[in-house]
C-alpha cells in the first residue's frame, strides 16, 4: 500500500514538473565556432533571452521552443547568422508517452522549454567583406520583417 | 504479439511524421521558361511576410537557411558570389500564412490543429523585375502520436523543397 502511495507522489510529481525538466534541465550549453577565422563575437539569442561568446567557445542558452539566432560579427568580415530550430527532446518524447499523466507533461515541458533541444554544436560560416557594396549592405539597417 | 502492435504504431507514426517534409507541387502564376531554368543563377534568398502574418525574425532566417541548403542540394553550383553575374536573380519568400497550429489539439483529433505555410515565391533581376512567380503551400493536419510530435519546424522541411523544385532544371 504504502509503495502504492509513493509511486502515485512521484508520478505526480513528475507530471507537474515534466519528465523532461527534470531530467535534462531547461538550459542546454551550445559550442559556437566560425569557419575559417575564430576570434569572431558572436549573439545567441531566442525568446528567453541574448548570450555572448567569443569564439571558439561556448554559451548556456535557456531552452525555448523559438528559433535559436547565432549572429557573429568580425572586422573585415561580412556578419555571419546561422539559425537553429528547436527539436523535440527524447526525455520530453518519452514524458508524453508515461500513461495518464504524458499530456501533462507535454504541457509541463513545452512551459518551460525544457522540451526541446537545440543542437550541441553551431559553426557560423564568414565571408570575407572585399567589396565597397558588401560593406554597405552589412551596415545598413534592414527591414525587420526582411531576412536573407 | 503486443511486442508486434507496439512496433506496428511506432512504424506507423514515423512514416507519417514524414509527410510533414514531403514535397507539394509549387503553383506557377508566371513561370520560369525551360531556357530561363537552364540559365539560372541564384545571388540570394530573402523572405519577409504580409502585415499581420505572426512570424518572427528568426524563423524567417530559419526558411531562409534551408531554402537555401534543399536548393544547394539539387542544383548544385546555381548560387554564385558575384552579383555582378548578368542573369543572376534573387529569389523571394512572401510569406501569406504561418500557422503553428496547436500540437494537443491534433493529438487529439485529425485535422483540428494543423500547420499550415502559404507563400508567394518570386524570381527577381538586378533590375527588380519580376522574371517569375509561384505559389507554394504546405500543411500537415494529421492526428495521433506522429500529429503531437509533429512541429512547424518538420513542415518548413517540406516547404523548403517545394521552394527548391521551382528553380531544379528538370532532367
Amino acid at each position: 500500500m504504502e509503495l502504492r502511495i509513493l509511486a502515485a507522489v512521484a508520478l505526480a510529481a513528475l507530471c507537474v514538473s515534466g519528465c523532461a525538466s527534470v531530467i535534462e534541465g531547461t538550459t542546454q550549453q551550445i559550442a559556437i565556432a566560425t569557419q575559417p577565422e575564430s576570434g569572431a563575437t558572436c549573439t545567441a539569442s531566442n525568446e528567453q533571452g541574448k548570450w555572448s561568446v567569443v569564439t571558439p567557445g561556448s554559451v548556456t542558452v535557456h531552452k525555448s521552443g523559438s528559433v535559436l539566432s547565432v549572429r557573429c560579427h568580425k572586422d573585415g568580415w561580412a556578419d555571419g547568422t546561422y539559425y537553429a530550430s528547436g527539436k523535440l527532446s527524447s526525455a520530453a518524447m518519452i514524458g508524453a508517452f508515461v500513461p495518464y499523466v504524458g499530456v501533462l507533461n507535454m504541457a509541463a515541458d513545452a512551459s518551460s522549454g525544457a522540451g526541446t533541444e537545440y543542437p550541441d554544436t553551431v559553426i557560423v560560416r564568414l565571408k570575407p567583406l572585399d567589396t565597397p557594396a558588401d560593406a554597405n549592405a552589412s551596415a545598413a539597417p534592414k527591414d525587420p520583417l526582411t531576412h536573407s | 504479439m503486443k511486442s508486434f502492435h507496439i512496433f506496428y504504431v511506432a512504424a506507423l507514426a514515423v512514416s507519417l511524421a514524414g509527410c510533414a517534409s514531403s514535397v507539394s507541387e509549387p503553383t506557377a502564376v508566371q513561370a520560369l521558361t525551360t531556357e530561363q531554368k537552364a540559365a539560372l543563377h541564384l545571388t540570394d534568398v530573402t523572405a519577409d511576410a504580409d502585415r499581420g502574418v505572426e512570424v518572427s525574425d528568426g524563423d524567417l532566417g530559419l526558411i531562409c537557411q534551408k531554402v537555401r541548403a534543399e536548393i544547394e542540394t539539387q542544383s548544385p553550383g546555381i548560387f554564385t558570389d558575384h552579383a555582378n553575374a548578368g542573369s543572376a536573380v534573387k529569389l523571394n519568400i512572401h510569406i501569406t500564412k504561418f500557422e503553428r497550429g496547436n500540437a494537443f489539439a491534433r493529438m487529439v483529433m485529425m485535422g483540428l490543429g494543423q500547420i499550415r505555410i502559404e507563400a508567394d515565391v518570386d524570381l527577381i533581376d538586378r533590375s527588380g523585375h519580376k522574371m517569375a512567380e509561384y505559389k507554394v503551400a504546405k500543411d500537415f493536419a494529421l492526428g495521433g502520436i506522429a500529429g503531437g510530435t509533429t512541429s512547424i519546424e518538420d513542415v518548413e522541411e517540406g516547404f523548403a523543397k517545394s521552394v527548391a523544385e521551382i528553380v531544379k532544371a528538370k532532367a
